[in-house]
């Protein structure tokens, strides 16, 4: 059986219908010495494929626990979620869905005792234009364009959440604070950025986009 | 610079897809997740009893979880105490010594007045005021947004918190307890936006409002026209708002003109442990849903 083939057999059709497991099998030939390695395989997409939702889940609950760094700092701390949103929407959109992102920010704002949906609506808006930067932008290209990409989108996302966070409680918030984490915000997103492409690695794009 | 250039996600170059397409987010899904999030916010500036009751369910769900995933935090900010500790230890002998000697005499002096009070007490036929007891916990979370400046507490119902009660660390007043379930409690911290805590203001103890602003130095409201502020002078609640104790140290002033800002004593951005003071107060039924003596029987000579 050709190993094109044999990748889309009944015994991973979940990663086949998800793209996962094409041509990545193509060294090996067939027979039951092959199932370890598959197994292997198998496990490997896997865990690639789960990893953006893995990573968003655990930057929402590193942002909540109490750090006791300075206030705009921790203020900035769910923008860590905001940029690895960004980054798996501009690079794997097909991957992280929008219940996961949504989930983390209702996480979030239920922790941080935030109104309801904040956070929520935050991340799904970093969601979107990490995916709109993404196709239009060639943004997930290379780290100086992704960084760059998330430092025009996140000044927009953090005006529009105080915006929504003075509407919330008609009066006027610091904006100032605003300001400091956002830098903050995109002063960290490179580290994370890098962080985040060594855990998920070049087999992470090419699982996502079924390359041959 | 490679190590920006170069990207393992290149797919513009290698990786793009055989049709040329790139998968995208779901559209239609974003948007319907949009309009809850909208829809949330709404119910939560109505402060839905389902958003309140959503709130509870999670933190007593998820406040074991978080006490476990906080350890790290709590490990390198002990970490970090022990560094300072080490690197401060001699000038923090010598600076305790000092604090000692004068505590001592502090310690004298209160003992002189406190039997002084009992003595003049005793001629007025006074009631002696209770004396507090507390339980102290862990701080597990925190949120810190544009308007929220609260902790969560490995405390709840289950070990006598209720709504109101006191929160102070071993520096002064913190914050009050707002929300409670089993076993887990959020405490409105004395910063936040929606904290205001009657106050005596220096040694002429007029009374003021301190108001939180979310960041930033609280500020004090609603003094009266002829106080005379000085820069260090003590502030600590008044009582008033029928919930507090009189008397807990809130800080100092810290600036004086039309918006004179307040200088916590506790250090609200770095709690650890705090303690939860247990004090019966009239008002503290009505912060835990019941009602007001008056109120109840008001209601119940309504009723046929």
């Amino acid at each position: 059986m050709p190993a094109s083939q044999f990748s889309r057999t009944s015994q991973l059709p979940t990663l086949s219908t998800m793209g996962l497991a094409r041509g990545q099998h193509g060294s090996h030939g067939t027979g039951s010495d092959l199932q370890s390695p598959r197994r292997r395989q198998a496990a490997r997409l896997w865990s690639l494929a789960l990893l953006p939702a893995l990573t968003v889940l655990v930057t929402a609950a590193i942002s909540v626990m109490p750090w006791r760094v300075p206030g705009f700092v921790a203020f900035g701390l769910p923008f860590l979620t905001l940029g690895t949103v960004f980054f798996w929407a501009e690079r794997r959109p097909s991957q992280l869905l929008g219940l996961v992102v949504f989930s983390a920010g209702l996480m979030t704002d239920l922790v941080t005792d935030g109104p309801l949906g904040y956070w929520a609506l935050l991340f799904l808006i970093g969601l979107a234009l990490g995916d709109f930067t993404g196709r239009h932008w060639a943004g997930g290209s290379n780290m100086h364009q992704s960084w760059l990409g998330f430092a025009l989108c996140l000044p927009l996302v953090a005006g529009f959440g105080w915006a929504i966070a003075s509407l919330y409680y008609l009066t006027l918030l610091d904006l100032q604070l605003i300001l400091y984490a956002t830098a903050a915000g995109i002063t960290g997103y490179l580290p994370l950025a890098l962080a985040l492409r060594s855990l998920g690695g070049e087999a992470g794009m090419m699982a996502a986009n079924g390359v041959d | 610079m490679s190590l920006l250039r170069h990207d393992g996600f290149t797919r513009r170059q290698r990786h793009e897809p055989a049709s040329g397409r790139r998968a995208q987010v779901g559209g239609a899904l974003l948007v319907i997740l949009g309009f809850a999030s909208v829809a949330l916010l709404v119910l939560s500036k109505a402060e839905h009893h389902a958003v309140r009751a959503l709130r509870t369910e999670t933190i007593e769900a998820i406040t074991p979880l978080l006490g476990v995933l906080s350890q790290p935090a709590a490990y390198i900010e002990r970490l970090r105490r022990n560094l300072d500790t080490y690197r401060d230890v001699l000038a923090e002998l010598e600076r305790t010594k000092q604090e000692k000697q004068r505590l001592e005499q502090w310690q004298w002096r209160a003992r002189q007045l406190e039997a002084e009070i009992d003595q003049l007490r005793k001629l007025l036929n006074g009631v002696k005021d209770r004396g507090f007891t507390f339980a102290t916990a862990r701080v597990v979370a925190e949120g810190r947004g544009p308007f929220t400046r609260s902790v969560l507490l490995n405390v709840g119902a289950s070990q006598g918190i209720r709504n109101g009660f006191a929160v102070v660390d071993s520096n002064g007043f913190v914050g009050r307890v707002v929300e409670t379930s089993a076993n887990a409690a959020r405490v409105l911290l004395l910063a936040d936006f929606n904290s205001r805590i009657p106050v005596l203001v220096g040694s002429s103890a007029e009374r003021a409002i301190v108001r939180g602003k979310g960041s930033g130095r609280p500020v004090l409201e609603f003094l009266p026209g002829s106080t005379e502020l000085k820069v260090g002078d003590a502030i600590v609640t008044s009582g008033q708002d029928g919930l507090l104790p009189k008397g807990l140290r809130i800080g100092r002033v810290a600036s004086t003109g039309p918006s004179p800002q307040v200088e916590p004593s506790a250090q609200l951005a770095a709690l650890d442990f705090v303690s939860i003071l247990f004090f019966e107060a009239p008002g503290l039924e009505l912060a835990n849903g019941g009602l007001l003596p008056r109120q109840a029987e008001a209601i119940a000579s309504s009723k046929p």
